[in-house]
């Protein structure tokens, strides 16, 4: 039915599909680049001192963590090995979840006291770590429907697509942290 | 880099220096009076490396495997 021949889909099936993503992970990076620089406006490099910044290291560690083992499930389905592939993602999937239980219910309980989301800090806090966290959930969606996938034998070597979609959407959501961090924790 | 270290090696060394870099933002957001340069200096760091090695960023370019 398609015009293009099937074997020309085949010869350069990624270039397109990585461009798009790029294009969806720079369109994203506009909304966590206006929050944070509407956190400077706002407050200026002003820190609560209530921060909990034990809590703050350790999901950035969380975080960075996942970074790795997303990366080593990713290099480990380009090499065929998938039982390595599935333990990483599975590892990747729950320190995301770790990350999410951090935020919402330790960080944001604490936050409620000493910044609340009707004050300034508060509704820079709240913005900033909600709209992250979100990304955070649909990002762990997202890897569980690859590691359902991934358990069914769907990906390999040359068949990884889904994989490298979603691990580059994970790094981003590290990535956007990265600037979260100082931005929320350590500037003064 | 790449050409003589495995792709996991790579992803090790380049978690260590995000932890690297990570300990650098304590540091500098503890002992400098206006740590804010620094701290941005840090975190432009930390994203560049996750998006060279962990997002293969130059796939944009280069067409290749992970």
């Amino acid at each position: 039915m398609s015009a293009v021949p099937e074997t020309h889909a085949i010869a350069a099936p990624l270039r397109i599909p990585r461009f798009g993503l790029w294009l969806f992970i720079l369109s994203e990076s506009m909304i966590f680049a206006a929050l944070l620089s509407a956190r400077f406006v706002l407050q200026g490099t002003y820190r609560p001192a209530e921060l909990n910044q034990t809590l703050g290291l350790a999901i950035t560690l969380i975080l960075l963590t996942s970074s790795f083992t997303a990366n080593r499930a990713e290099i480990a389905i380009a090499h065929g090995k998938t039982a390595m592939f599935l333990r990483n993602l599975l590892a990747t999937i729950l320190l995301g979840i770790l990350f999410l239980i951090g935020v919402v219910a330790l960080e944001w309980p604490e936050a409620m006291h000493f910044a609340p989301p009707s004050s300034g800090f508060g509704t820079v806090f709240f913005s900033l770590t909600g709209v992250h966290a979100f990304h955070v959930l649909t990002g762990v969606l997202v890897l569980i429907a690859v590691y359902w996938l991934g358990r069914r034998g769907a990906f390999g070597p040359g068949r990884m697509w889904g994989v490298e979609g979603a691990v580059k959407y994970w790094h981003f959501v590290d990535v956007a942290w990265c600037f979260i961090y100082p931005t929320l924790y350590l500037v003064r | 880099m790449r050409g003589t270290l495995s792709p996991f090696r790579v992803g090790m060394l380049v978690f260590g220096g995000l932890l690297g870099l990570t300990a650098l933002e304590i540091m500098a957001a503890t002992a400098l009076p206006r740590p804010l340069p620094a701290l941005a200096v840090l975190a432009v760091a930390k994203a560049a490396l996750i998006l060279w090695f962990y997002m293969h960023l130059r796939q944009l370019w280069h067409e290749e495997e992970p």
